[in-house]
């Protein structure tokens, strides 16, 4: 295969899953909504049945790797327009953009260093109450809040991260589990906080004294404010994809993979545990504090119930769905489970039990998520064959 | 202040006689499979409301039963149904992941929890609200002392008494009990003399999740107002106090269930304003525990083999 045939192929494989998204979302019937699934669930079994098929794919991704992010850029530019008349799905997309943050911020310790946390959730719910507060009490702007929200939340991760350093397996899950319950009822209970009441009124953040909260007409047409904050997420999103992909590629990425694999034969290596470990946790807090900083803007209004223990299995969940350690299927998994439910919004009350059934049947039939993790490629100089 | 001592201690001990239960449950699980049922806390709740459905439709159809058949029909009702649902959870979610890393079965059993909880909410009748316990005990108990110990207090002391005695003589002197204790040493050893190891871990399961079951009747009784959701904040007590005591030992499961307990308890009632913050004193004992002795009061020292 030639660089031009395989450039042509990562393009057409990008807009493939950009218009299945968007069809998706138009659907408005339920039973449309299922069909569409059930093809795409047959379509990714058969493509990704063979180990080739995804190895090819993410070799081309590798190699036209700057290309594909500018289009898919330029798609994401796109994308609110084929949604004009209807902002709720503006709305919804924005939102799935928000989880994937936290859910690459998981995917670090989960994925790629194989330690289980169930306290994501509440690190997000950290960071959108460190941004809440420091904007709505003491009056700062949007970005000291993204600042705070994003070091706050790293500085726990640290915090959390020391005891994990002794503990493994269970008594690892107990520790995050452990903490992100401390936090939940410390947060439910503290009267700076807000107590259960939450805190309310969050604004819109502004750039350069314009509102990303209102709307602006240019040339006749009017974009309605969610448009830009949409934006601003997804351009966040990008930059945590470029961090998190350079992560993946560097020692540090293959260090954590070592970890994963074998703590004992790491440590016999050379590798000092410690810094990684603790790595781990910081860089994927201070991406769940960006993540909920965005969402703490974003909804206006938040409650201790962000901190909430199914919050994190919400999170868990997207990166299993999707494929640990794989950041492409950490996204898709991401959007997938925020996007469904609220298709079925008729069955609202079944969404834990679906996000459980989802779980379970993952685990026990595909158990390296839809898009699995694949070798690492050294020989990148020699092409695609 | 003497007398609000007493009482409190009462109460812990009350409280102290679920989580051990539970905790129980959880090592046994562990020391045999190396793996941690988080959907245990599901069984007990899920106890607790088969008790109760019991219990109403029982005494709908024969108003005059008597109290004591009534209980001890309900509470071995529940416990063969939750003993069930274990068989079933460990031969779907369990035995699966038998070989593979640790990530899986906490998930796996994470997920079962949340559909048995979540089946609840949508299936019992009005299962989203908080459900009432009906009260089969009559008013009144034993006076000891200064203060009155009612009668199901009475009843849970005796329970808890009862299975700590049957689990003593279950270990000590039979033989699925010797089955289970070598098990727990050396799983393939085990099954390289002759034990039918899916035999004895079914029957784990079903022991362990009838514990639960105990527990949440226990908690029926005590509380008397319970929801679908109180499953998950019990279980992972039940886990913490387990993880106290030293996962994988039986009367270190007792031992942390009683410690939990009491840090509860007593937080509650000495530090100010601490009835909000209890949850957060019992979660910082563990983490205090993990942090400095993860093995637990009386777990051995994890020894990695290569």
């Amino acid at each position: 295969m030639n660089k031009k045939k395989s450039f042509m192929l990562a393009i057409v494989f990008e807009l493939v899953i950009f218009f299945s998204i968007i069809l998706f979302m138009k659907v408005e019937s339920i039973l449309f909504s299922i069909i569409i699934i059930l093809i795409f669930t047959a379509v990714i079994i058969l493509i990704l049945r063979r180990a080739e098929t995804i190895n090819k794919i993410k070799t081309i991704y590798e190699i036209h790797n700057k290309e594909m992010l500018w289009f898919l850029l330029i798609l994401i530019l796109v994308l609110p327009f084929f949604f004009k008349s209807n902002i709720y799905i503006i709305h919804i997309i924005t939102l799935a953009l928000i989880y994937s943050i936290a859910a690459l911020g998981l995917n670090f310790q989960t994925g790629s260093t194989g330690m289980v946390n169930f306290a994501q959730g509440a690190l997000m719910g950290i960071g959108a109450y460190a941004s809440a507060l420091l904007v709505v009490n003491i009056g700062m702007n949007f970005w000291i809040g993204l600042a705070a929200g994003i070091i706050i939340a790293g500085f726990f991760g640290f915090i959390l991260g020391i005891p994990t350093l002794k503990t493994k397996e269970y008594h690892l899950s107990l520790v995050t589990i452990a903490f992100a319950y401390v936090s939940y009822f410390l947060i439910l209970n503290m009267q700076w906080t807000g107590g259960p009441d939450g805190i309310a009124g969050i604004p819109k953040p502004s750039i350069f004294g314009f509102s990303l909260a209102k709307s602006l007409t240019v040339l006749g047409f009017t974009i309605p404010g969610q448009i830009f904050y949409f934006y601003l997420v997804a351009i966040i999103l990008i930059i945590a994809i470029i961090f998190a992909w350079r992560i993946h590629n560097s020692w540090l990425g293959l260090t954590w993979n070592a970890i994963r694999d074998d703590e004992i034969a790491s440590r016999c290596y050379g590798i000092y545990l410690t810094p990684y470990k603790l790595l781990a946790f910081i860089l994927g807090s201070m991406y769940a504090g960006a993540a909920g900083v965005l969402y703490a803007h974003f909804v206006g209004f938040i409650s201790p119930d962000l901190l909430a223990f199914s919050g994190s299995l919400l999170l868990l969940s997207m990166v299993i769905l999707g494929g640990m350690d794989n950041i492409l299927g950490v996204l898709i998994g991401a959007i997938l489970l925020i996007i469904i439910p609220e298709k079925f919004r008729a069955f609202h009350d079944f969404r834990l039990m679906f996000y459980g059934l989802i779980l379970l049947l993952m685990l026990l039939f595909r158990p390296q998520g839809l898009f699995p993790k694949r070798a690492r490629n050294y020989n990148l100089n020699k092409g695609v064959e | 202040m003497y007398l609000t001592f007493l009482l409190q201690l009462k109460n812990s001990i009350m409280l102290g006689c679920q989580y051990s239960i539970i905790a129980i449950g959880f090592t046994l699980f562990f020391g045999m499979l190396n793996v941690v049922v988080f959907c245990h806390g599901d069984f007990y709740i899920l106890a607790t409301f088969t008790a109760t459905a019991l219990i109403t439709a029982i005494t709908g159809i024969f108003p005059p039963l008597i109290n004591s058949i009534l209980i001890i029909f309900a509470l071995i009702m529940a416990m063969v149904i939750t003993g069930f649902v274990g068989v079933i959870v460990e031969r779907t979610t369990i035995r699966p992941f038998r070989k593979a890393p640790p990530v899986m079965p906490i998930l796996s059993t994470i997920a079962v929890g949340i559909i048995i909880e979540q089946l609840i909410r949508l299936f019992y009748p009005a299962g989203s609200n908080p459900q009432v316990f009906p009260s089969i005990f009559r008013p009144g108990g034993v006076n000891i002392g200064p203060f009155l110990l009612s009668n199901n207090e009475v009843t849970i002391l005796i329970i808890t008494a009862v299975i700590f005695i049957l689990m003593f003589l279950l270990f000590k002197t039979t033989r699925i009990g010797s089955q289970i204790v070598a098990i727990s040493q050396d799983f393939e050893a085990a099954s390289m003399i002759g034990i039918n190891v899916d035999r004895a871990v079914s029957i784990t399961f079903f022991l362990g999740a009838s514990l639960a079951a105990i527990a949440g009747f226990m908690n029926g009784i005590y509380y008397t107002v319970f929801r679908y959701d109180m499953g998950a904040i019990a279980g992972i007590k039940g886990f913490s106090a387990s993880v106290v005591g030293g996962l994988g030992s039986v009367f270190g499961a007792v031992i942390g269930g009683f410690i939990m307990a009491f840090v509860e308890t007593f937080a509650a009632a000495y530090v100010p304003n601490g009835s909000a913050y209890r949850d957060v004193f019992s979660f910082s004992v563990v983490l205090l525990f993990l942090i400095f002795r993860p093995s637990g009061i009386l777990g051995e020292k994890i020894i990695e083999k290569v």
